[in-house]
């Protein structure tokens, strides 16, 4: 993704969340908004890939907004961790 | 049409209730889900699963799929001649090419919101294709040509496929598991709704050279053991062409030497590094000279490689 910042209302449509969804799990940490105040919104690009997966999830596991930010919390750790075995594997001969 | 038996693909029976057919969704959905399932086959079992959950989960759907009667998986089938009055599916006269799915998500269409109608603004379907990439062509960045299968809703209000051909331009620096997203080139948004979006996924094939770990490259570069004891100078290959690279004295197997800004050009303007893997190689059959040089070296060196055993 490139970095640009998108606001909230294309947020909101982009990522098939719902506006308060996206409060709620601002308030759980998933995702850190630029802007003060909530009108003033506006995300990261790469936050829309993560968002796009809660969305999924949310839709094909009817999951409230707390479980949703606790497994988003275990797959970002998975992530680091899949990152940090492809680093090493890289560090190994052929 | 070609018939798909949904129940098969939950694994329940035809007198499946509610909540077992729910329970049956939810456990496959854990095991094939494409966001959490490593599964190789996920994406394509979950579509599945989903789609006959969809349908046997909504009543109507359930008692309209029930009317097509039972067939083989696979098999082709046309509904029984009133089906289509039963379920309210008239105007749909040419069922021969359309897909099952398709045809009760026009059911879910037509009794749900009335696409007919026209009041109700909705937004385009959004699309995820995968991209596979060389390492030169992420490197440069590229052009590809995607031909996609988009669903649409006719004027009749009926679910269509149309292909859709899209070129897209790969920036320079994108790295294997990248999303682009390509603002409104995904399924056209419905009564003024605005149209849904492209995602890349980007996969990078693997290079016969050089291993990519976001904008680092990995290369494996074999010394010979003379030049790991006394250093040397040697050429080696980037994306970018031949390097000079300097082996310091006294270089171990397995140790990295960083060139920096030789990997993958990243979206700050700046680019990766790349790694030189070491590793000493030995020649598998030595000459009698080597061999009688190797012996002297032996006889002469007082350097134990496995010192550290004997603390």
């Amino acid at each position: 993704m490139d970095y640009d910042l998108i606001r909230f209302t294309e947020f909101e449509s982009a990522s098939g969340l719902t506006r308060v969804e996206i409060v709620e799990l601002v308030e759980h940490g998933v995702f850190v908004p630029a802007g003060k105040t909530v009108d003033e919104w506006a995300f990261h690009e790469s936050a829309l890939a993560v968002a796009r997966v809660a969305a999924r999830l949310r839709a094909d596991f009817d999951l409230p907004p707390e479980s949703l930010a606790l497994l988003l919390a275990y797959r970002e750790r998975m992530l680091e961790l899949e990152q940090r075995v492809r680093e090493l594997e890289c560090l190994l001969p052929r | 049409m070609k018939y798909k038996d949904y129940y098969a693909i939950l694994g329940v029976a035809h007198s499946a209730g509610d909540e077992e057919i729910k329970k049956a969704y939810r456990r496959l959905a854990r095991k094939y889900h494409p966001d959490v399932s490593k599964e190789p086959n996920a994406k394509e079992r979950f579509q599945e699963v989903a789609e006959a959950y969809e349908t046997l989960k909504d009543k109507g759907k359930r008692a309209a799929y029930d009317g097509l009667g039972s067939h083989r998986a696979g098999q082709d089938f046309q509904p029984p001649p009133d089906w289509q009055q039963r379920f309210h599916a008239s105007g749909m006269d040419d069922l021969g090419g359309i897909d099952l799915s398709d045809l009760f998500a026009s059911l879910g269409a037509r009794g749900g919101h009335g696409f007919r109608g026209g009041e109700i603004r909705m937004p385009g379907e959004d699309y995820e294709v995968t991209v596979h990439l060389s390492l030169e062509e992420a490197m440069r960045g590229t052009e590809v040509a995607l031909e996609l299968t988009v669903r649409e809703i006719a004027k009749d209000g009926r679910v269509v496929r149309a292909p859709k051909s899209i070129r897209a331009r790969i920036p320079p620096g994108v790295t294997d598991g990248q999303k682009l997203r390509l603002r409104g080139k995904g399924g056209a948004g419905i009564n003024g709704g605005r149209d849904g979006d492209l995602y890349l996924n980007i996969a990078l094939r693997p290079h016969p050279l050089f291993r990519a770990s976001g904008h680092d490259l990995y290369l494996d570069v074999p010394v010979a053991p003379w030049e790991a004891a006394l250093g040397a100078e040697i050429e080696i290959p980037t994306l970018a062409g031949r390097v000079a690279l300097k082996i310091p004295a006294g270089s171990k197997a397995g140790q990295r030497l960083r060139l920096a800004g030789k990997g993958l050009p990243n979206p700050h303007g700046t680019a990766g590094n790349l790694y030189a893997v070491l590793s000493v190689a030995v020649p598998s059959v030595l000459t009698d000279r080597e061999r009688r040089l190797f012996e002297e070296l032996r006889g002469a060196s007082s350097f134990n490689p496995r010192g550290h055993f004997a603390q």
